[in-house]
């Protein structure tokens, strides 16, 4: 498998200035390097605070890194140049509700990242934006509706149309799943695993939640306050953490679940 | 019963006419009880909290045969006498604990408001001290040790869990008899969630408080929920005692919404496509005729064009036509 996207030693320092002389600096990410192959899926985990919606700031070109460097199948990613890095990596947010523009039918909002990054004309864009909204389990029909006449789940669906349009190799999910409810976020994984199975994208997985990264990661890095302390493959990780912060977090969720009988019957007989 | 509530409907206008948001829900929870109500959003579970609390705006009509808080009807209290119960024996945490706190105000000075003179047995020179006293012993009660910081710390400077546990603290500085939680966790991180339920689940046992939780997800409710209501946009699915529910979902809902539950798979092999609900929950412009799964149920036969009622079915209440796990059990 030939290295998809490579990140060499990239580091996100946040100053801050406390006087006129002074200042601190907060390394919310540290020389972090780690690389991504087609069509497979990285997962990064971490508490909050933990650098890792950084991190995907800087993959996704959201933000500038301090020092180091992204390079996409072997091209340097210039930060700053979205023409090119729009093409290869796109990025899916947490608050639907909230990345979708409300003044703006879904149709135009799909179209503007083909006028700007696509030769297309009017009817090849057209075409394409009908095929990517049947992709995601849209109608042709939907493009001129507003986002305020959608359910969350097809405003999720839409904002992942915005995403994949204009084919890109990398899609990076901030928390994509963590607000939704949870019939909607089992339709929005299927939809995901038919698209990385139809399309070959790969995938870069912020989430908390150890259940959707087991379901759906190949590998997994684990954060804690600005570095990689962890990382291997899913099973490797999840049976057998070495390190304690991330035993924690593993336990954190699980512990949890109500496993149909799960219900903590210890505390119910005391009652 | 410490709250009773029977075939509560709350309507409103809208553009295609007078819709039933919530429609004949009942709900009863009894004294000393954690229960947890489940619904998607939208499905009018805050709607009902907000109804008991008596804070619906005058857009909302409220109807219902019985809205009862002990022996007390609140429907027919007027609003200074209402205030008195939900200031005292009834009271609220909400979602986004921050944006409750007053940004202006300390900590200390919040909690503080949140005593009432009634509470105080010193005399009126010594109440300073005894007010300061009782806003230490609340925030170690809500296990803040370092009271010091706290009390002088404003709204921002706290962590989501940090601020959650002020408004439990001044939610329960009269000791409620219920606490209505809605949604306190779910914006949180899941190591912050096990805090609050554990702190949420030592008051109960402490001091006998019941909890009505409300929860957008079944994967993520508390470890000691006795009872569960499972409501679907508006309607109340079924109700029963947590474990068995659980094991044995008798209706359609249930059962789905535990299957699209990834806890629910543990033993699944990774990738494999989940079991949804096909479709979405309907709008309030567009709500199906009769039982309000309907449409997405796989279950669904002619006869649920017409509303089921919520019966009692061993131990449980049910409100489905063909309800599943049952003539299994008969034999």
């Amino acid at each position: 498998m030939s290295t998809l996207l490579e990140v060499k030693d990239i580091t996100k320092t946040y100053i801050e200035r406390t006087g006129i002389f002074k200042s601190r600096s907060f390394h919310a990410v540290k020389a972090t390097n780690f690389t991504l192959e087609k069509g497979k899926t990285l997962a990064i985990m971490g508490s909050n605070g933990s650098g890792k919606s950084t991190l995907a700031a800087l993959i996704s070109g959201a933000a500038t890194p301090t020092s180091g460097d992204v390079y996409f199948a072997g091209e340097r990613l210039i930060p700053g140049d979205y023409q090119q890095r729009s093409k290869h990596i796109r990025m899916v947010f947490q608050d639907a509700e909230a990345s979708l523009n409300p003044h703006l039918t879904l149709g135009k909002q799909l179209e503007e990242p083909l006028i700007f990054n696509s030769g297309l004309t009017a009817g090849q864009r057209r075409e394409r934006i009908i095929e990517t909204l049947q992709q995601v389990g849209l109608l042709g029909e939907h493009m001129v509706f507003y986002p305020q006449m959608m359910s969350t789940g097809q405003k999720q669906r839409a904002s992942i149309a915005r995403a994949i349009i204009l084919k890109p190799d990398v899609l990076v999910a901030d928390e994509a799943l963590a607000t939704l409810d949870s019939s909607v976020r089992a339709q929005i994984i299927n939809l995901l695993l038919d698209l990385q199975d139809k399309l070959g994208i790969a995938y870069i997985f912020i989430s908390q939640s150890p259940e959707i990264v087991k379901h759906l990661a190949d590998e997994v890095l684990v954060m804690h306050e600005g570095e990689i302390i962890e990382r291997g493959t899913v099973m490797d990780v999840f049976n057998n953490p070495q390190q304690n912060y991330t035993q924690k977090l593993l336990r954190s969720e699980l512990s949890n679940a109500p496993t149909g009988t799960g219900v903590d019957t210890a505390s119910l007989e005391k009652e | 019963m410490l709250l009773d509530i029977r075939n509560l409907t709350i309507s409103t206008n809208t553009a295609n006419g007078r819709v039933n948001v919530l429609e004949k829900v009942n709900l009863q929870v009894n004294e000393g009880e954690i229960h947890t109500l489940v619904g998607e959003s939208g499905s009018g579970k805050s709607l009902i909290a907000r109804a008991i609390m008596g804070f619906l705006s005058s857009r909302w009509e409220l109807q219902a045969d019985r809205l009862w808080f002990q022996d007390i009807d609140l429907l027919n209290l007027s609003a200074k006498q209402r205030r008195e119960i939900i200031g005292v024996d009834i009271a609220m945490i909400f979602q986004d604990a921050k944006s409750y706190l007053d940004p202006n105000l300390t900590i200390g000075a919040q909690l503080n408001e949140a005593i009432l003179d009634q509470d105080l047995t010193t005399s009126f020179f010594k109440r300073k001290a005894e007010r300061k006293e009782k806003v230490i012993s609340l925030l170690h009660r809500v296990g803040i040790k370092e009271h010091d910081v706290m009390m002088n710390s404003y709204a921002h400077q706290l962590s989501e869990g940090a601020a959650q546990k002020i408004m439990i603290a001044s939610a329960i500085a009269h000791r409620p008899l219920l606490l209505i939680a809605d949604e306190p966790t779910s914006t949180m991180e899941p190591s912050t969630r096990q805090q609050i339920y554990r702190l949420l689940a030592q008051l109960h046992a402490r001091y006998g408080m019941s909890i009505l939780m409300i929860s957008q997800d079944l994967g993520a409710i508390m470890q000691q929920t006795q009872r569960l209501s499972m409501i679907y946009s508006g309607q109340i699915m079924e109700t029963g005692e947590a474990k068995a529910l659980l094991a044995k979902p008798a209706h359609p809902y249930t059962e789905a919404l535990l299957n699209t539950s990834l806890y629910r798979h543990a033993e699944m092999e990774p990738r494999t496509r989940l079991p949804t609900l096909a479709g979405a929950e309907p709008t309030l412009q567009h709500l199906p005729i009769g039982c309000r799964l309907g449409p997405r149920c796989q279950y669904a036969r002619p006869m649920c064009v017409k509303t089921p009622v919520l019966e009692k079915q061993r131990e449980r209440q049910i409100a489905c036509h063909y309800p599943l796990h049952v003539e299994e059990e008969k034999e």
